[in-house]
C-alpha cells in the first residue's frame, strides 16, 4: 500500500500557458517512454524478483515513477490551463482539445492513448532489468529532446530534474542487476 | 595492424576487453554498470536543486540552442 504526500515531488509552478508545449510533454504522461509505463513496469515486475534488495528497488523506483506522472501531469494540466481556444488552434492543439478540452488524458502528443502494450514483465529477472535499463536511457533521451524544445525556465526547471533520475535509476536498476547475477550464479554451485 | 580488434572498431572497449582473460567478475555477453562507492552528500536544498544528493551521480544536460532558430552547425541537433 502506499502514503500519500499532497505535495509535488519536485515543484510545477508554469505562469505562462503554452499548449503547444503541453503537447509535447504528454508522451511523458502517457508515451511509450513516459512515467505511468515506467511506473507500472517496475511495479509489475517487482513479484517474481529473486532477491529482497531488488524487489524492493523495483517497488521504491516503481513509486517514484509514480510521483514523476503527477508532475508531468502538473505540467500538461499548467500548460493547457487558461489557454485560449484561438491559441490552441494556433499551437495545433486543437485535436487533443476536441476531445479533452484542458483535461489531462494519458496518450502521446499525437493522441495514441496509454497501452501496456508499452512495457513487458517477462518473468526473466534478468532480461526485465536489462528492459529497466533501457527505459531509463530512454526517458532521459525524450527529457533532452523536451528540454532542446522548451524555451520557458518554469518548464526547464522540472525537465531538468526528471533527466537526472532517470540517470540514478539506470545507476541503481545496474547495481540490482549485478546483485541479481550473483545471486544466481551463487544458486548454480549450492 | 589488426583493424577488427576492439581498439580499432570501438571508440572506449568495455573495461577488460583488450586483456582477456577479462577482469575477474567480468564475462562476455554481460552488461555491468559499477557499484556506487559513497562519497559525501549534498545539502538537501542542493540536492533538490540536482536532482540526486550524490554528487557523483550529477550530470547536468547543457542545452545548445539554434542560433536565430536556424538549424546549422550552431545546433545541437
Ligand atoms: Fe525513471
Amino acid at each position: 500500500m502506499w502514503v500519500y504526500e499532497k505535495k509535488l515531488q519536485y515543484p510545477v509552478r508554469i505562469k505562462n500557458p503554452n499548449p503547444k508545449m503541453a503537447k509535447y510533454i504528454i508522451t511523458q504522461y502517457g508515451g511509450p517512454d513516459g512515467e505511468l509505463a515506467a511506473s507500472l513496469r517496475y511495479l509489475s515486475q517487482r513479484y517474481h524478483m529473486p532477491i529482497p534488495e531488488a524487489k524492493a528497488v523495483l517497488n521504491d523506483i516503481g513509486t517514484e515513477e509514480l510521483a514523476h506522472f503527477e508532475m508531468v501531469g502538473a505540467m500538461v494540466y499548467q500548460l493547457m490551463k487558461g489557454a485560449c481556444p484561438e491559441e490552441i488552434k494556433m499551437a495545433d492543439v486543437g485535436t487533443y482539445f476536441a476531445d479533452h478540452d484542458n483535461a489531462v488524458y494519458p496518450s502521446t502528443g499525437t493522441g495514441v492513448p496509454f497501452t501496456a502494450a508499452y512495457i513487458q514483465s517477462k518473468g526473466d529477472p534478468i532480461a526485465d532489468l536489462h528492459e529497466d535499463l533501457a527505459a531509463e536511457q530512454k526517458a532521459r533521451a525524450t527529457y533532452e529532446n523536451l528540454i532542446k524544445l522548451a524555451d520557458d525556465p518554469d518548464v526547464i526547471d522540472p525537465l531538468r530534474f526528471l533527466r537526472e533520475r532517470e540517470i540514478v535509476h539506470f545507476q541503481r536498476f545496474g547495481e540490482v542487476l549485478q546483485k541479481v547475477r550473483e545471486y544466481m550464479e551463487s544458486k548454480k554451485y549450492f | 595492424m589488426d583493424y577488427r580488434h576492439p581498439r580499432y572498431c570501438w571508440p572506449r572497449a568495455p573495461y577488460g576487453y583488450y586483456d582477456y582473460p577479462m577482469k575477474k567478475g567480468l564475462e562476455l555477453a554481460e552488461a555491468y554498470i559499477p557499484y556506487q562507492q559513497y562519497t559525501t552528500s549534498l545539502s538537501p536544498m542542493e540536492a533538490l536543486r540536482a536532482g540526486t544528493m550524490f554528487p557523483e551521480l550529477v550530470r547536468p544536460y547543457e542545452k545548445k540552442g539554434c542560433e536565430g532558430g536556424k538549424a546549422d552547425e550552431s545546433c545541437s541537433r
